[in-house]
C-alpha cells in the first residue's frame, strides 16, 4: 500500500506543472493629469525592488504595476507611495498571482 | 484700448494659477528652469523635499532696470484639489537674496503667491509676487496669467502641444502689461516653451526635472 502511494505521488508530480504568474496591481488614481506627475510616479516606483514593470496611463488614469515572482506590495504602501508623491488614490486592483497546474 | 486693457486685468484677475509652472517636484526630485523674457532671464535650480516643499537657487537678470539678484527660495504647496480629471494647486513661495541695483548691492525678500488648475485639456494659471528692497524703484509689485488649451491630448510618453497666452502686468513699467502667445512642448522630464510678445520681446522657457 505504501509502495502504491508512493508510485501514484510520483506520477501526480511528474505530470503536472505549476505555473506562477506574476500579480499584477492597477491603481485608479486621481489628479495624475500631465507628463511630470505620470514621470514622478514612474521614479518613485522603479526604487521598489519588488516591480518587474511599471506602465502609466494618462487616459486611464491608472498606474499598473507588475511585481517580479514571489514579491508582494501591500495597499497600504502603494498607496503611501502614490499620495506622497500628491496624488490621490481611488482604488486599487489585483490580478492574484495565480497558481496554474496545467496537466 | 481701453476695452482690451479692461479684458486684459479682468482675465488677471479672473484666472487661478503658477504663470509658469509648479515649483514644487516629486519627492527627492530635482528641477532646473530657466525663463527668458521681455522682463528679465531667470535661472532655477531646485531640490523637493516632500510634495509639499522645495527649496532652491535663483539667479535673475533684470531687462527692465539692469538689476542682478540672486537668492534662496522656499515653494510651499498650501492646497491641491485633485479629481478624476483636473489638479488645481495653491502656493506660496518666498526669497531671501542679494539685489545688484545700482551698483550697490543690498538685502532683498519677495514673497509670492500662485495658483493652477489644469486638466489634460485646460490649462489657467496665476501669480503674483512682491519683492522689498531699500533701493528698488520699480517693478516691486508684478503678477501674471495664463490660459491654455492642448489641440489634442497624448498619452503619456509622447509629445504634449498647450497653445498658451500669457499676460503679465507690471504696474509700475513703462510698459505695463505684456501679452505673450506661446507654444509649450512638453515630454517626459522636459518641457519648453517659445513665444513671442505684443511688444516683439522673444519669450524662451525650459525645464528638466531629475
Amino acid at each position: 500500500m505504501k509502495k502504491l502511494s508512493s508510485i501514484l505521488l510520483i506520477s501526480l508530480l511528474g505530470s503536472t506543472t505549476f505555473l506562477y504568474a506574476d500579480e499584477t496591481i492597477t491603481a485608479e488614481v486621481h489628479g495624475m493629469v500631465c507628463e511630470f506627475c505620470a514621470v514622478g510616479l514612474e521614479k518613485q516606483f522603479e526604487k521598489c525592488d519588488e516591480v518587474e514593470s511599471i506602465d502609466v496611463s494618462l487616459e486611464a488614469g491608472t498606474v499598473k504595476l507588475v511585481l517580479k515572482d514571489g514579491q508582494q506590495m501591500d495597499d497600504e504602501r502603494i498607496t503611501k507611495i502614490i499620495t506622497d508623491n500628491g496624488i490621490n488614490v481611488a482604488s486599487i486592483k489585483r490580478d492574484d498571482a495565480e497558481t496554474v497546474a496545467a496537466e | 484700448m481701453g476695452i482690451l486693457r479692461s479684458f486684459i486685468l479682468t482675465l488677471l484677475l479672473l484666472a487661478s494659477a503658477s504663470a509658469f509652472a509648479r515649483p514644487v517636484s516629486w519627492p527627492g526630485g530635482w528641477t532646473s528652469m530657466q525663463r527668458n523674457s521681455f522682463e528679465e532671464s531667470r535661472l532655477h535650480l531646485h531640490y523637493s523635499q516632500n510634495a509639499f516643499n522645495s527649496y532652491g537657487l535663483v539667479l535673475e537678470d533684470s531687462h527692465q532696470s539692469d538689476a542682478k539678484y540672486a537668492g534662496l527660495q522656499w515653494n510651499h504647496l498650501l492646497k491641491r484639489r485633485n479629481t478624476r480629471y483636473s489638479q488645481a494647486n495653491l502656493y506660496f513661495k518666498a526669497q531671501l537674496g542679494v539685489l545688484d541695483a545700482v551698483n550697490e548691492e543690498e538685502l532683498a525678500a519677495t514673497i509670492g503667491i500662485g495658483g493652477d488648475w489644469e486638466t489634460r485639456r485646460y490649462f489657467t494659471s496665476y501669480e503674483a509676487s512682491y519683492r522689498e528692497a531699500d533701493n528698488l524703484n520699480d517693478g516691486n509689485f508684478k503678477h501674471a496669467a495664463r490660459i491654455g488649451i492642448a489641440p489634442y491630448v497624448a498619452e503619456y510618453g509622447n509629445w504634449h502641444t498647450w497653445l498658451m497666452l500669457q499676460v503679465d502686468h507690471l504696474p509700475d513699467a513703462e510698459d505695463d502689461v505684456v501679452i505673450t502667445p506661446l507654444v509649450r512642448l512638453f515630454k517626459g522630464n522636459y518641457l519648453f516653451e517659445a513665444g513671442m510678445s505684443d511688444e516683439q520681446d522673444a519669450l524662451f522657457n525650459w525645464i528638466i526635472r531629475y
